[in-house]
């Protein structure tokens, strides 16, 4: 449980925040505007911040960055511009995370938990090694047995995604919210092409997998290929 | 262009006025010379027959007269009764001034001229093999004298050959002189305005910081500001309308955030599935939309691309996913990355993105509606200054049920499939068909007409 403060002037979208994040049981407080959302975090700091961009007093980037001058707070910034030029500002600015709208609460959810996760321990992600394979999120680099790996952004977040949770099977359906950040369906192909390129960069075919593994109707798993997850090929 | 139209205008305008005066003055210039040459012949004629009158003793004749008939631009002689002719020069041969015998006449005509006065007793004036002649009888003690001056009127047309030759160089000079002004003039029109067609293709072709130099005539001047003013119009339309698109998402998508959120709510899991479902198509269609919106602004800056280069792209994306699929994959039509001298560039009237979003929907068909391992076949000809791009699968579609099974929006494809592949292929002047493919199953056939570089010239 988590005490969430919800900056957002639609007053169904935030009945409809406060609903679905109680539900899931955390502690929520909301507010209309810039100005109040401010002050409320830093009274009763909480332990996450939802904010919209588009307030009605002051420009929720700017919020951000009062924001950041006297608090550490991680905050997932949900915005209705999909525009990236805005999305990189956020981040840079120190969102730890970003939605477009429309967004489900399940996905809400998920990303709260994900930065409370970090916002546990400050030192930078560790690289992720699957055997032969070193995944560096700082650095956004690949290297498979010691030799570097050139990646596409989505191609490594995919590669990032499947390595934070080696031989768990995820869904195409989830690949699309977590790397492209699509909350609706379609778009499998987006996905299967992604994964091809992937293998051949990393030196293998779908019908000779190494460290993908496709599930057929389900999805992909990553596994490491010597053997720490036996009879993982599918 | 313009310069030299203007150049060629005055030019053939002081040409025009220039002959028009010149010729009548050169006709006049050789009128007067003759008049003046025919006027001096009998004012010379006249004078010697007054001398030869007053003198009483023919015998002292050629001693009056020698200073008379020499050094005249006429050639005048005299005559005697006895047969003695006297004078002779400039004209014709040495003077035979005195002699003994009769001397020989000097011109071919000029015996039957003599004749004809020595007859008649009376004065002559003729015109004969382009010689003026002018005869006078004067009768002297022992008889008739006749004085005769001639006129070479072929030598007095020569010498107003210098004349005219003076003319013609002046009225050369004059429109030589036109021409150098109305080039100067000229360009200050051309130069602005070629500067302002400049401004127009950079505008046309996305560059909207372009702006024309107002400078020149006070037309041009104006054309320029109008140009200029134009250029901000646009530049605000196209603002205008990328805020009006980012506003209508957030304006759509914030309501279907609450909608999406309150879905969750929903206690029976089917009903919520299905509340789901049609809220993601929501959330699909205000993409589309917007995607719509956002669009024109591309094609304003009237997008170009080689097809050839695109074709090959996008092949060489799909590729990896579709032999993962054991798909065989034939792309035909000498695609090739990059410029190759056997390969020129095929170029269409689509921007690269778009047309890489029109084979991708093709593509993307052709994955999402035949089984893994159903060959692929893309094709790229250049047909009647058109490039045919074809699109076929080996699967079991046909041409006849391709509209229900892949056109229709909101069937699970991604975007709107062939609702896309038509709008673009229309957007550049182009058609799409389907056949059945030579591999078995559906054929797509886009054909889009070629385009100049650049659209400068198209």
């Amino acid at each position: 449980m988590a005490r969430v403060l919800v900056v957002e002037d639609d007053p169904a979208i935030r009945a409809a925040l406060l609903r679905s994040l109680a539900g899931a049981g955390h502690a929520v407080t909301s507010q209309p505007t810039g100005m109040a959302g401010l002050t409320e975090a830093v009274d009763e700091p909480p332990d996450v911040v939802v904010l919209d961009l588009g307030l009605p007093d002051v420009d929720g980037l700017t919020v951000l960055s009062m924001l950041r001058a006297v608090s550490s707070v991680p905050v997932v910034v949900a915005t209705a511009r999909d525009d990236e030029k805005e999305i990189v500002r956020a981040l840079d600015l120190g969102a730890d995370d970003y939605l477009v709208k429309p967004f489900g609460g399940d996905q809400l959810e998920a990303r709260i938990r994900a930065v409370l996760r970090r916002a546990g321990h400050d030192a930078p992600p560790a690289p992720i090694i699957v055997g032969g394979l070193v995944v560096t999120p700082t650095s956004r680099e690949v290297t498979l047995d010691g030799i570097p790996v050139e990646l596409s952004r989505k191609e490594f977040d995919l590669l990032h995604l499947l390595a934070q949770r080696v031989g768990e099977v995820i869904t195409k359906r989830e690949i699309l919210t977590e790397v492209w950040r699509q909350s609706y369906g379609g778009g499998d192909r987006t996905v299967d092409v992604h994964l091809s390129w992937l293998r051949r960069k990393l030196g293998e075919t779908a019908a000779e997998p190494v460290y993908l593994h496709s599930v057929r109707g389900v999805g992909v798993r990553l596994v490491d290929p010597r053997g720490s997850q036996p009879g993982s090929v599918v | 262009m313009l310069r030299a139209r203007i150049t060629w205008l005055a030019a053939a305008l002081v040409a025009g006025v220039v002959i028009s005066f010149v010729i009548p003055l050169c006709l006049l210039v050789r009128t007067m010379a003759e008049d003046r040459a025919v006027s001096a012949t009998r004012s010379d004629a006249q004078s010697v027959a007054m001398i030869v009158a007053g003198v009483d003793d023919p015998a002292s004749l050629p001693a009056v007269l020698a200073p008379t008939l020499n050094g005249r631009t006429t050639t005048t002689t005299v005559a005697l009764p006895s047969g003695q002719v006297l004078g002779g020069a400039p004209l014709a041969g040495p003077a035979v001034t005195g002699g003994p015998a009769p001397a020989p006449a000097v011109f071919p005509e000029d015996s039957a001229l003599l004749a004809t006065v020595r007859a008649d007793n009376r004065s002559v004036a003729t015109t004969a093999d382009d010689r003026f002649h002018v005869l006078i009888p004067v009768g002297i003690a022992d008889g008739v004298a006749i004085v005769h001056s001639v006129t070479d009127m072929g030598q007095v047309t020569r010498g107003v050959y210098g004349s005219w030759s003076i003319l013609a160089t002046v009225g050369l000079l004059l429109v030589l002189g036109s021409v150098l002004v109305a080039r100067q003039q000229s360009a200050r029109i051309s130069t602005p305005v070629v500067a302002m067609a400049d401004v127009a293709h950079r505008l046309r072709s996305g560059d909207f910081e372009a702006r024309a130099t107002t400078t020149g005539p006070v037309e041009v001047v104006e054309l320029g500001q109008a140009l200029n003013q134009l250029a901000d119009r646009i530049e605000d339309l196209l603002r205008l309308e990328r805020e009006g698109a980012a506003d209508l998402s957030h304006r759509l998508r914030t309501p279907v955030t609450a909608l999406r959120l309150d879905t969750d709510q929903v206690e029976d899991p089917t009903v919520r599935a299905r509340l789901r479902g049609h809220v993601e198509d929501l959330h699909r269609a205000i993409d589309s939309v917007v995607a719509d919106a956002r669009r024109p602004s591309r094609e304003v800056m009237g997008g170009w691309c080689d097809a050839r280069a695109v074709l090959a792209d996008r092949a060489h994306h799909w590729g990896p996913l579709a032999e993962d699929q054991g798909r065989t994959t034939t792309v035909t039509g000498q695609t090739t990355t990059g410029a190759h001298p056997a390969y020129p560039p095929v170029l269409v009237g689509l921007a690269a993105q778009d047309l890489a979003d029109l084979l991708d929907n093709l593509v993307d068909n052709v994955f999402a509606h035949t089984p893994e391992g159903t060959p692929i076949r893309l094709e790229l000809q250049v047909i009647d200054a058109r490039a045919v791009l074809r699109v076929e699968d080996g699967g079991e579609g046909s041409p006849d049920t391709v509209a229900f099974e892949r056109g229709e929006s909101g069937a699970g494809s991604t975007g709107l499939g062939l609702d896309i592949v038509r709008r673009l292929a229309a957007d550049a002047g182009g058609s799409v068909r389907f056949e059945h493919a030579h591999l078995g199953g559906l054929a797509v056939i886009v054909s889009l007409p070629l385009v100049a570089r650049a659209g400068r010239a198209g």
